[in-house]
């Protein structure tokens, strides 16, 4: 057997792998497109995210593909949430076709109308939003992923709107938490940052400043930008509240590095703003 | 005192310079001639010639200037033009004495494919030697060219046509989107790109299909691969033919099968009181779903990991589902 032959040979072992995707070429592209959006994304890239997702739409738009424009909308209303770009969010979430949303876009739709309360830090309006979610999930059932996410979301919102009461949520947590033989790294760093919270509200702050310590040494192993600098800004929060000033700056000073990184001109104004009243 | 030296023509007597003058002017005169003869004969003025006659529909290029060519030699030209009792356009050329044994019973004349544009000339094909030459005063057939009228009657179905194309043309540019056409044009170059960089890996003898092709050694292992396969699938044909009793005996099960499933109905009566007892098999369940779904998230990011690879990469759709963000907590 010579070496055309061999080549011939796995041409056509190639072709024995399984049937090759036969959509008209706008599907594929606009999923390309969807999917370099995804990427940049998690390259924290929002701007070449929010054109590719902005792209896509307009592609699915022009064969009036509706699920592909809805998936691409649902992204760019992320994005901008990413960027704490609050007017592009209310503008996305009015434009969007409500009435064709499937479930699990639904679902998807009420969590982002969540993280924009939430981001606004209009905590009790993100904690009623969050709470038809919350009916969907049994803690009688084993933990999912989705349902861990939302647990964790109505203890971190129970614990910034109510700091005395104890949060069922933290609790459901991590009760899911405790049913999984190896639970994620990625929940375990969470479930510091949520107690953290809890010892924060309780005065407790070596604890808290431990803890969220912890948490903060696994988002940099990950490189986690915004994790990162949101738990830099919970640190100044601590170092704040023990009157030490100079800590405080330090870490409001990472955080804004990262911000600016980011491009998120809202968080890069309000960190501004707190270091103007520190010495 | 020196006296100077007169020229030869003063001591001349006028008879010898009247003489002198006669020679130069009959010199010149004699040369003259002697060129007007050359002239005349390359000419061929006076040359015996023979007529023929043609007759042709149009005479278009054809003057009485027009050479008449046998065989890639001038032999004659056209002498007279008019128009016959029928209307068609009488043509009388003649042609050399000398050339005349060229044209036989068999020549045919035709109009050279330039007369459209001018410098027309009539090529007669020379006959046959065994045939009689045409005397003169005859007549020879001369194929007409392809005249302009003819000649736009042809082309112009294929302006129509060309018109048509060009506006199915136009109607497909329009359609071709400028963004798409730099969107694929730059996923091509991203393309060529990796072809390039898979054709380098590929010479340097990395991967399967670089060692397949440089390395001798993988070649003689691929060689006796395929031949185990070879005595693999033979192996497989005999156990083929020889299932085929076996397939038999499993009609005839399959027939008791059906006597037998009148039992199970009784069993599962049965199964039905054992299922008060399964709430406890699931929480024990649980356990070994968190083992699962470790499992199986390992699974997918390797699944993930090879649909990335080329061949599985063009060959597996990506699903919708993972086209959103994926959902993380509040901070992130």
């Amino acid at each position: 057997m010579n070496k055309v032959q061999l080549i011939l040979l796995c041409i056509f072992l190639a072709g024995c792998v399984s049937e090759g995707d036969t959509r008209p070429a706008p599907y594929l592209k606009g999923e390309a497109l969807l999917q370099q959006g995804l990427e940049a994304y998690q390259h924290d890239n929002f701007i070449q995210a929010s054109e590719k997702f902005t792209a896509a739409f307009v592609l699915y738009q022009s064969f009036a593909n509706t699920k592909g424009m809805l998936l691409a909308q649902l992204n760019l209303i992320e994005t901008a949430l990413a960027m704490d770009d609050f007017a592009q969010v209310t503008m996305g979430l009015a434009r969007l076709d409500k009435q064709e949303l499937e479930p699990a876009l639904q679902h998807k739709l009420a969590l982002l109308e969540v993280k924009l309360a939430y981001q606004q830090q209009n905590y009790p309006l993100a904690l009623q939003k969050l709470q038809p979610l919350l009916i969907e999930i049994s803690p009688q059932l084993p933990a999912t992923d989705a349902a861990l996410t939302l647990w964790a979301m109505q203890a971190q919102l129970q614990l910034l709107t109510q700091p005395q009461l104890s949060s069922t949520g933290l609790a459901l947590f991590q009760q899911g938490l405790s049913q999984l033989v190896t639970p994620s790294p990625y929940y375990e760093a969470l479930l510091k940052r949520l107690l953290a919270q809890v010892a924060l509200n309780q005065q407790d702050y070596a604890t808290a400043h431990t803890v969220l310590t912890q948490a903060l040494a696994y988002y940099q192993a990950q490189a986690n930008r915004r994790a990162i600098a949101n738990c830099l800004e919970d640190l100044a929060a601590i170092a704040a509240a023990q009157h030490l000033k100079n800590q405080q700056k330090q870490y409001l000073l990472k955080s804004l590095a990262i911000w600016t990184w980011l491009n998120n001109e809202y968080k890069h104004q309000l960190l501004q703003n707190q270091l103007k009243n520190l010495p | 005192m020196k006296t100077s030296k007169v020229h030869y023509i003063h001591s001349l007597s006028y008879s010898a310079k009247d003489r002198l003058v006669g020679v130069f002017a009959m010199i010149a005169i004699l040369a003259m001639l002697a060129l007007f003869a050359v002239k005349i004969k390359s000419s061929k003025m006076f040359a015996d010639v023979v007529h023929y006659h043609t007759y042709m529909k149009t005479a278009q290029g054809i003057s009485t200037d027009t050479i008449v060519n046998i065989s890639g030699i001038d032999v004659g030209r056209v002498s007279a033009l008019d128009i016959d009792s029928n209307n068609k356009i009488h043509i009388e050329f003649f042609v050399y004495k000398d050339f005349q044994k060229l044209l036989r019973a068999d020549s045919k004349g035709e109009l050279n494919k330039l007369s459209l544009v001018g410098n027309a000339v009539i090529i007669i094909k020379a006959g046959s030697v065994k045939l009689p030459m045409l005397p003169d005063g005859a007549v020879i057939a001369v194929e007409e060219p392809v005249t302009t009228d003819d000649l736009i009657a042809g082309i112009t179905p294929v302006i129509k046509n060309l018109e048509s194309l060009v506006y199915d043309l136009t109607n497909i540019v329009s359609a071709v989107n400028p963004k798409a056409v730099s969107n694929s044009a730059s996923d091509l170059a991203d393309i060529v790109s990796n072809v390039r960089q898979l054709s380098d890996h590929v010479t340097e003898g990395k991967g399967t299909l670089g060692r397949i092709l440089y390395d001798k050694s993988q070649e003689q292992s691929v060689n006796n691969s395929l031949l185990l396969i070879e005595k693999s699938l033979s192996g497989v044909a005999t156990r083929i033919n020889e299932t085929q009793p076996v397939i038999e005996n499993v009609n005839k099960l399959s027939i008791q099968s059906q006597q037998m499933l009148g039992d199970v109905r009784q069993s599962l009566q049965h199964l039905d009181k054992q299922l008060e007892l399964v709430p406890e098999l699931i929480k024990n369940t649980n356990t070994v779903l968190n083992h699962s779904r470790t499992v199986l998230e390992s699974t997918d990011q390797t699944l993930k990991g090879a649909q990335k690879v080329w061949p599985l990469s063009n060959a597996i759709s990506t699903p919708s589902s993972d086209l959103l963000i994926k959902e993380r907590s509040l901070d992130e």
